[in-house]
């Protein structure tokens, strides 16, 4: 039988692992919608130098 | 139940909670690694792009100075037919052509000097830039003419962390300006 206070903090443990995990995902997908918009806009003033030659 | 017999029901979990913020770890590194690699293949993606202006823009520069110097040629040719002021005209051809020439030598300069600020930010290039007058460069060869030639096709394998690629270009002559692109 584990303790009711032991219980809890697996429970909080569990919850926070979940949490940071979804985090971690939330963080990373924004970051790498950021790195290709970034890296579309350069792209794009590539193109427009492209066609001024 | 007794103190040691309460930790052995509960190594289990600990086990358990430790495997799992093994698993978040991992799954952080597993996602920052996915994000360095997808940089770095938009960095390299950025550097083909630039890499096919330079060479566009060499070509174009190098062949529109070529097309004038094949027509020069052509004019002073007639303007010797016509002595007094044809005769004139195809002495100073002779100093505009020099001109001509050392405008496609700053041409190549300028695109070797490009090339070379690319791949010292890290862009992955393989060939050779020749930092010396085109003469000395195997892609470039003056002819008889006073026309230069480049080398009519060129292909090269370009890599990213995630993607590699095939680049191959095409001049159909020394007088054209645009480039024929093909990408695998």
């Amino acid at each position: 039988m584990t303790s009711p206070l032991f219980l809890i903090l697996w429970i909080s443990g569990l919850t926070s692992l979940l949490l940071g995990s979804m985090f971690i995902h939330q963080q990373y997908t924004e970051a790498i919608k950021s790195d290709i918009n970034e890296f579309e806009t350069q792209w794009r003033q590539l193109e427009e130098s492209k066609k001024s030659l | 139940m007794k103190l040691s017999q309460q930790g052995f029901a509960e190594a289990p979990a600990f086990l358990l909670l430790l495997l799992l913020s093994t698993l978040l770890g991992s799954q952080a590194w597993i996602w920052q690694k996915r994000r360095s690699e997808l940089r770095e293949h938009h960095r390299q993606l950025l550097c083909l792009k630039k890499n096919m202006i330079v060479t566009s823009k060499l070509v174009k520069r190098v062949n529109v100075i070529n097309q004038m110097l094949t027509s020069g040629k052509v004019v002073q040719s007639i303007a010797l037919l016509f002595p007094g002021k044809g005769w004139l005209l195809a002495a100073n051809w002779q100093r505009v052509k020099k001109a001509l020439m050392v405008m496609q030598e700053a041409a190549y300069w300028d695109a070797q000097r490009d090339y070379l600020s690319m791949k010292t930010k890290g862009c992955r290039m393989h060939y050779k830039i020749f930092l010396t007058p085109f003469e000395r460069s195997d892609a470039f060869k003056r002819e008889q003419d006073s026309t230069v030639l480049r080398k009519k096709e060129e292909s090269l394998t370009f890599r990213t962390p995630l993607m590699n690629y095939r680049v191959k270009w095409q001049l159909r002559s020394n007088l054209e300006t645009n480039l024929l692109w093909s990408l695998q």
